[in-house]
């Protein structure tokens, strides 16, 4: 028997430390996708670590209707590390469920049924998320997903204002799209979002899944816009790696949500690895290093002959002429440096939030040198 | 300017567009790969063969 769905790679990582992942081989790899965005301690943090074997000799799981002090850690611990006003959390497994689980609070709150995304989105894989995701290449195989989600151009407010109205449930959106190409929202574009939110009735649900947990120079990119949604969700490198996503709520929303579970919900090995991962994230100013550290990869990047670089602190997209898949091949194999795709011709760049700028450059010169190479 | 092979959209390509650059279709999401650029032809574009992606 063996696995499938995910594409094979000639590497299997068995090690991890900090902004490193190690090959089986022994090959040292400098991980600047930070495994989907996963780690932003680096990977395997001794205080993350330390939480989780402590946990694990105390209670791995039990069932998630009883109480359990290390999730009510965890539910403070996120109540103040995410904008204000939102302080109602419910945990699961991953984004796509984040997002699921949104789609449904919004829906039971406002009692309505349409949603309204942007072109080029991705939300996840289940069938609500995937309803809210663009691309056809995602949805075409499992139709019919969720019927009732309009898409509209990203970053066009007067689209939006003219979409939302009181028929709507809810405008999801992610503040930089990833998958999509990293695309910033536009300035005002989230401010607008909101406005026509409130003025309808609708929730406003932002997508943090990977902009969040100090990736893009602050806790939560929203917070730089200064705009507070109705319903944030959050989910990569929340537990450092392991399976957590969380949809934190406004108490209209909390208190319209209708029946919804799920077994492993806030199960405390991931619960303490989580608040070891916020405490480590605010303890050792990561949000800050990454926007320092990110500005100076963009601007190093911006010297590469490439069609642009874009992206917020250490959420960065480099837009090629050629595929970006032999780039990133290139990277792995020649240049022992990781990284993803963002669509076919974007190069997306999310290291650990403690990348520093000799590891930003050491990553400019891999991509110079890979440039080179395919156009030689 | 053309047009998407799959839902007939009109696509912009950039100014130094070349054959082999894989473009979006704004309107479908189709991927869509530049066959020839005088005139501008577009194909849907073929399926990864090795993905370094997810």
């Amino acid at each position: 028997m063996s696995g499938f769905v995910f594409s094979e790679k000639p590497i299997s990582i068995e090690r991890g430390e900090d902004v490193h992942l190690y090959a089986d081989s022994g090959t040292e790899y400098l991980d600047f996708g930070a495994s989907y965005a996963c780690t932003p301690a680096g990977h395997c943090h001794p205080e993350v670590v330390d939480a989780v074997q402590s946990q694990a000799g105390e209670l791995l799981y039990a069932q998630a209707s009883y109480g359990n002090g290390t999730r009510d850690v965890l539910y403070e611990r996120l109540a103040s590390f995410a904008p204000g006003g939102l302080d109602n959390v419910w945990l699961c497994n991953s984004g796509t469920e984040a997002n699921e689980a949104a789609l449904k609070f919004a829906r039971s709150a406002t009692g309505r049924e349409k949603v309204v995304a942007a072109k080029r989105a991705f939300h996840g894989r289940t069938m609500g998320a995937l309803a809210a995701t663009w691309k056809a290449k995602y949805k075409a195989p499992y139709e019919p997903v969720m019927p009732g989600v309009e898409f509209v151009d990203y970053g066009d407010a007067d689209a939006l204002a003219e979409a939302v109205d009181e028929e709507t449930a809810a405008v999801i959106l992610e503040p930089v799209q990833g998958e999509g190409g990293v695309h910033p929202a536009p300035e005002g574009y989230l401010q607008a979002a909101q406005d026509v939110t409130d003025d309808t009735g609708a929730a406003l649900i932002l997508d943090e899944i990977q902009t969040g947990v100090g990736r893009t120079g602050t806790h939560w990119a929203c917070q730089a816009r200064d705009v507070t949604p109705d319903i944030l969700t959050a989910a990569k490198g929340l537990a450092s790696g392991l399976p957590l996503g969380a949809t934190v709520c406004a108490d209209w929303i909390a208190e319209g949500a209708a029946s919804h579970g799920s077994t492993f919900s806030g199960n405390p090995l991931v619960a303490a690895a989580a608040t070891a991962t916020l405490d480590v994230v605010e303890g050792e100013a990561l949000a800050e290093n990454a926007t320092t550290v990110g500005a100076h990869l963009q601007e190093s990047l911006a010297e590469l002959p490439v069609r642009d670089v874009r992206g917020e602190g250490l959420m960065v997209g480099v837009e090629v002429k050629r595929g970006a898949n032999r780039l990133l091949k290139g990277l792995a194999i020649e240049h022992q440096v990781l990284a993803l795709p963002a669509g076919r011709t974007v190069v997306r760049l999310l290291p650990p939030l403690t990348a520093t700028e000799a590891h930003a450059d050491a990553v400019v010169g891999a991509l110079e040198a890979v440039l080179a190479e395919v156009s030689a | 300017m053309t047009t998407c092979t799959e839902c007939g959209a009109d696509v912009a390509l950039h100014d130094d567009a070349e054959a082999g650059e894989i473009v979006d279709c704004t309107t479908c999401g189709a991927e869509l790969e530049v066959i020839d650029v005088s005139p501008p032809v577009l194909e849907k574009a073929p399926e990864l063969e090795e993905d370094w992606g997810e």
